[in-house]
Formats: C-alpha cells, structure tokens, sequence
C-alpha cells in the first residue's frame, strides 16, 4: 500500500501518446482519475507508472521509492488492460493464479488465496472455464481478480468497463468503488467517460493533451473548473457559453453581450484586469438556469423553446435565443411546448467566467 | 433458369479440372508405388501391367543386398537413413531454436535497424545455393569440414533460419503485446512471460514452420551431396550414386524413394489440420 508522486515526466518518442511534464501526487489508499479524452497520454501515463514504458524525462516514486530503473515485476503494481489481457491457454485458475505463480507461491497458498478472490467477485462458478468462453463482464472480472489476488502496492486501470454494455458498466462501477474501499488500495484509474470519474473517484486528474489541466474532487472538479476545457468536458449537457465584454457605466458594471446586460458591480474588481486583456466568456450549466413561463425581474435572457429532449428522469430543453441555442436541464416533470416563450434566470453563484484565453476568473 | 445451368456445368467444369490436376499430380507418387512392389520384368513390361502380384523383394533390397562376387550382406542404406534423420532433425531443432528467439525479439523489440536486418535475413533466401556452390566447398574443404555432421548441420541451419525467423515473426505478431505485457506485470521477467504467455500460444505456427524446415532439409540434396562424404551421406545423395554402382537397380531405388519419403506423408497427413491451421495464423487472440 503506497501513494504514487509522479515529477516532471515526459515521454514524447515512442509512437505513442505523448505526456509532457506531468506532476501528479496521489495518496495511499486514495482512487484518482486519470480523465481525457482519447489520446491524451493517460494510457501512457499508467504504463509508465507499470514500468512498460520508459519516460523520457522525470521521476516515478511509489511509496518513497524512485521506481524508474525496476522492472514491472519488480515495481510490485498490478494493471487491467482495456482488453484485459487474459492469457487463452490458460483456465479462469490459471490466469488468476498467474502472478502467484510468476512468485514461486506454494500450491496451498495458490489454491487458497484463488478460490478467496473468486468469491469476492463472484466468480468461482467459472474457475475451470476458459477466457474464450466467458462472456464480457466475466472476463473483465477475471481481469480484476488477476489484479488483486497479490495485493500489490498500487493499482493500475486502464479504462477497463468501456467494452462493457451500459448497465453492466454501471453495475461494475459500484463494485468498483466498493472493492477499493474494501482493499483499502491505491487505485490510479484512466477513462474518458465523466461520470465514472466523478461518481468513483476521491480525486481527479483532468489530463488534455499530455498534460494535467486540472487536479481535484469530483465536487471542485464540476463546481469550480479551473479553465474552459475542464468546463466544457464535464458535465452532460455541456456548460452553455456566452461571449461578452465587461463595460462599466456610472459605477456599475455589466456583462454585455448582444443578448443580454447582466449586472455584476460586486464582481468587477476581480475581472477588471484580465477583462481589459481580452474578450469574456460566461459560462452556465444547463442545470444552474430556471426556466420561467412568465417574465420575472432578474431575468436573464428570454427566448423561445425549440426542442425538447427528453432523457427519462430529466428534460433538456433547447430553448432559442437570439440565433443561439441555450439549454437548460430540468426534471423530466416539467411540462412544456414547443413555441413557448421563456425566461431564464440563475443563481449568480453558480457562473462562470472565463477570459478569452481559458482561464477561469470565478465561481 | 439458364445462369442456373450455367452454374451446374460451371461446377461439374471445375471437378473434373480438379481430378485431372489430382492425377497428374499424384501420378508420379502412385507410379512409384506401384513400381517398388513390380519385379524387373513386371516394371518395363509395354504395355504396362496395372494388375500384377506384388512382391517385397525390392524393399528387402533396400536393406540385405546380393553384392556381386560377394556374399550377400547389410546395404550401407540404415547408415544414410540414419544420417538424414540426424542431420535434418538437429539442425531444425537448432533453427527452431534460435529463430525463435530472434523471431520473438525482432516482433516485440525496436531492434536498430531492425528493417534491414528482416531484408537482410530474406536476403539469404534469395540466393540461389548453387551460385555459392564453389566457394562453400572451397571454404568447407579448407576448415576441414567436408563430410561433417558439424558442417551440414551448420549449412542447413543457415538456409532455414531466414524462412524459420520470417514465419515465426509472424506468428508472434498475432499474438497481442498485451499477453507479454500482463505477464510481466504479474512477477514474469522478459523470457518468463514469453515462456509463459506467448510461447504457447504460438506453438502451432511454430509447428507448422519446424515441420517446413523438415521437409526442406529432408529432401535437400545440392549442398549433401557436395559436401557429404561417405560417413555423413543422407538418403538422397545415396539415391542418386546408386546409379553410379551397379547398373540402374531402379527396383532398389523406388523402393528407397517410397521409405524416404513416407515418414513426411505418414506424418503431413496426420498433422494437416494442425499444420493448416499454424500456416493461417490461427492463434487465439488474447481477449
């Protein structure tokens, strides 16, 4: 059981996703999310923690040991491969029993410690099979026995339930998190998928491009994105974007745009300066707006509903505005037509501000 | 209704093509047969007899021979069998070896130059042995290693190993990187994991090369007939000197040829869905 602390590493050769300059800290026993999209590097970055890839640059310490010259053997991790990986020549046992086996563990242990690991995910019924007979959960559980059956220091996954079908992939996020918990094990886990992330995660890390853009709990992570990226690659529906300018007027100052004068007195302070440097981007979750049949005081922008997109338990309404589109998420309760004119207001603790160059001015 | 007739004949078309192509083909081998069981008579008889009483003798020839103005005695034959099976066998293993080894690397690692290397190795296959037929010998005679098992041995594994390593290499890079890389993970060193995760997997393309490799050295004959002596001859060196000895004992020699080559029948037609299979890459994908 150790905490990983990654310094300033980089690998650019090698065909593969390149990472530049990547600091990471993550503590024992703690599960962090490696977020991106594809091809941001994260693949790279757990294969270089694994030992399966040189770093061009930089330092890899698990627990307080510098790490960068052992093997994957001797680094004491263990990784569930995307494709899982499991060896077809051998049975459900002998992929579990594996990395017991590559340790010289005697027969009694083996046998013990597969058939505990078995019960815990469920699948002694299945010991005697082959991979190619199981189905895709199955596997992937296999793939995660294999992993624990060592307790080793650190746990490495690799976007391990995107071949899963959805409702298996929920199921497996809770037994996930719930495994973690158990074990008490350092778990560093990679995916493109948001809402693993934030319903599995203690911390975050969002990566684009090779490297950290934002590092937090899932809470700072959606509440309070550090930049433009962050924003608009968390959050379903994506955040709402308005481009505007700050102008100051007798003392007051207003957010302006062609669609709308928002008033912002108590917070020109803090925008004055990056304001003057470029453009402004104001920012508002479809879940922050209300929406309103009858024209109410601060509002915001009015506009006419376009489209609804029901999604069960909740209501996307694309409600036109000007020549934008706004969305706003409601509970799917809500019952609204097409044509309808509509307000819009939200709660001004809940925007965001950008500068024109990505950069996050307040909550 | 007249593309469906067309169809009809087009398949009769193409079985009748088949069967001649079958028996032109097996034509030859069924000749062999038939004649290694004729007596001298029988075998030059015109017109040709298809049904006759088929005797062993020739095949006892093969072994216990009447040597004129001596008595009859043991033929040199086991010796030569002997020397085919051991030459051939022991520079494929050796092949199979090594190639594997190299074959494996050339698949997983950034070997330098590694593009040159692979040309370079299919190079040698290229060459036509008997353009470097000459300067062999000269070699060979010179570092005393003409009519050696060592010298044979060491030929057959350099004509080999540039089939042995491109068929191999292809065998090992059907098999995902991943298998290697989640057995090292597990606590397995470089070779544990190809030991371990990928050799097994690759046992049927590596099968299926060993078994070319055989077939090659097997029937090789240039290079062992040049190079062998009497000690090291193989089968098919033997063969073709017996015509130089006592007249043209064509009993002796079909019935020789028919021992020769029936271990590889015997053995490709028990072996050809493994051997079909290692050939069409049919490993198993590791997910």
């Amino acid at each position: 059981m150790a905490g990983v602390r990654l310094k300033s590493l980089s690998k650019k050769a090698g065909g593969l996703c390149p990472v530049f300059d990547l600091n990471l800290e993550v503590a024992d026993k703690e599960f962090v999310t490696l977020l991106a999209p594809s091809g941001s590097g994260k693949t790279t970055t757990l294969r270089m923690i694994a030992g399966l890839e040189v770093p061009d640059e930089g330092e890899i310490y698990i627990g307080d040991e510098l790490v960068n010259d052992l093997t994957p053997a001797e680094r004491d991790t263990a990784m569930v491969f995307q494709t899982y990986a499991l060896y077809p020549h051998l049975t459900v046992r002998g992929n579990l029993a594996s990395p017991l086996r590559a340790r010289k563990t005697p027969q009694n242990e083996m046998d013990s410690r597969v058939k505990d690991v078995a019960d815990i995910l469920g699948i002694a019924q299945l010991l005697e099979k082959y991979p190619t007979q199981l189905s895709g959960g199955e596997m992937q559980r296999v793939a995660i026995g294999r992993a624990i059956i060592r307790r080793p220091r650190v746990y490495l996954l690799d976007e391990p339930l995107t071949n899963l079908d959805a409702k298996l992939r929920v199921h497996m996020r809770a037994e996930l998190k719930r495994l973690q918990k158990e074990l008490g094990q350092t778990m560093i886990y990679a995916t493109h998928d948001e809402l693993e992330a934030l319903s599995m995660s203690d911390r975050i890390a969002v990566m684009r491009n090779g490297r950290v853009v934002q590092y937090g709990t899932s809470k700072e992570i959606f509440e309070h994105p550090e930049n433009l990226s962050v924003a608009t690659f968390v959050g379903t529906p994506t955040m709402n974007l308005f481009e505007c300018m700050l102008s100051e007027k007798a003392g007051q100052a207003y957010l302006e745009s062609k669609l709308f004068k928002l008033s912002i007195t108590e917070l020109a302070e803090r925008i004055r300066d990056k304001a003057a440097e470029s453009g402004l981007i104001l920012g508002i979750r479809p879940s922050d707006l209300e929406i309103h049949t009858q024209e109410t005081r601060e509002g915001f922008v009015q506009g006419e509903i376009y489209v609804l997109e029901p999604m069960g338990a909740a209501l996307v309404i694309d409600v036109k505005v000007g020549e934008e589109l706004v969305k706003v998420k409601v509970p799917g309760s809500l019952s609204l037509e097409p044509g309808t004119k509509v307000w819009l207001t939200f709660d001004k603790a809940r925007m965001h501000i950008f500068s024109k160059k990505t950069k996050e001015t307040i909550v | 209704m007249g593309s469906k007739r067309r169809g009809k004949t087009i398949k009769y078309v193409k079985y009748l093509l088949i069967a001649v192509l079958t028996a032109v083909w097996l034509f030859p081998v069924y000749w062999l047969v038939v004649t290694s069981l004729k007596t001298r008579l029988e075998m030059f008889a015109i017109p040709p007899k298809w049904i006759f009483q088929p005797t062993l003798d020739n095949f006892i020839g093969v072994f216990y021979e009447r040597r004129y103005g001596l008595t009859p005695g043991p033929t040199d034959f086991p010796r030569f069998l002997l020397n085919s099976f051991f030459i051939s066998l022991s520079s494929i293993a050796l092949v199979i070896l090594v190639g594997m080894l190299a074959s494996y690397s050339f698949s997983r690692f950034n070997v330098k130059g590694k593009d040159t290397w692979l040309f370079f190795i299919l190079s040698t296959r290229m060459l036509p042995p008997i353009a470097v037929i000459i300067p062999i010998y000269l070699m060979y005679q010179r570092l005393g290693l003409l009519n050696t098992y060592v010298g044979l041995i060491a030929l057959y594994m350099m004509f080999n190993m540039a089939f042995a390593v491109w068929m191999m290499k292809g065998f090992f890079d059907e098999i995902p990187r991943e298998l290697d890389e989640a057995a090292m993970v597990d606590g397995y060193s470089r070779i544990g994991a190809f030991r371990k995760a990928v050799l097994p997997q690759a046992l049927t393309g590596i099968a299926a090369t060993a078994v070319f490799c055989l077939i090659m050295a097997w029937n090789e004959f240039l290079f062992a007939y040049i190079l062998s002596g009497f000690d090291t001859r193989t089968v098919p060196v033997a063969l073709a000197r017996i015509r130089g000895e006592s007249g043209v004992e064509w009993g002796t020699i079909t019935a020789t040829e028919v021992l020769y080559i029936a271990p590889v029948i015997i053995f490709t037609f028990f072996l050809q869905k493994y051997l079909l299979r290692g050939i069409t890459f049919g490993t198993v994908k590791g997910k």
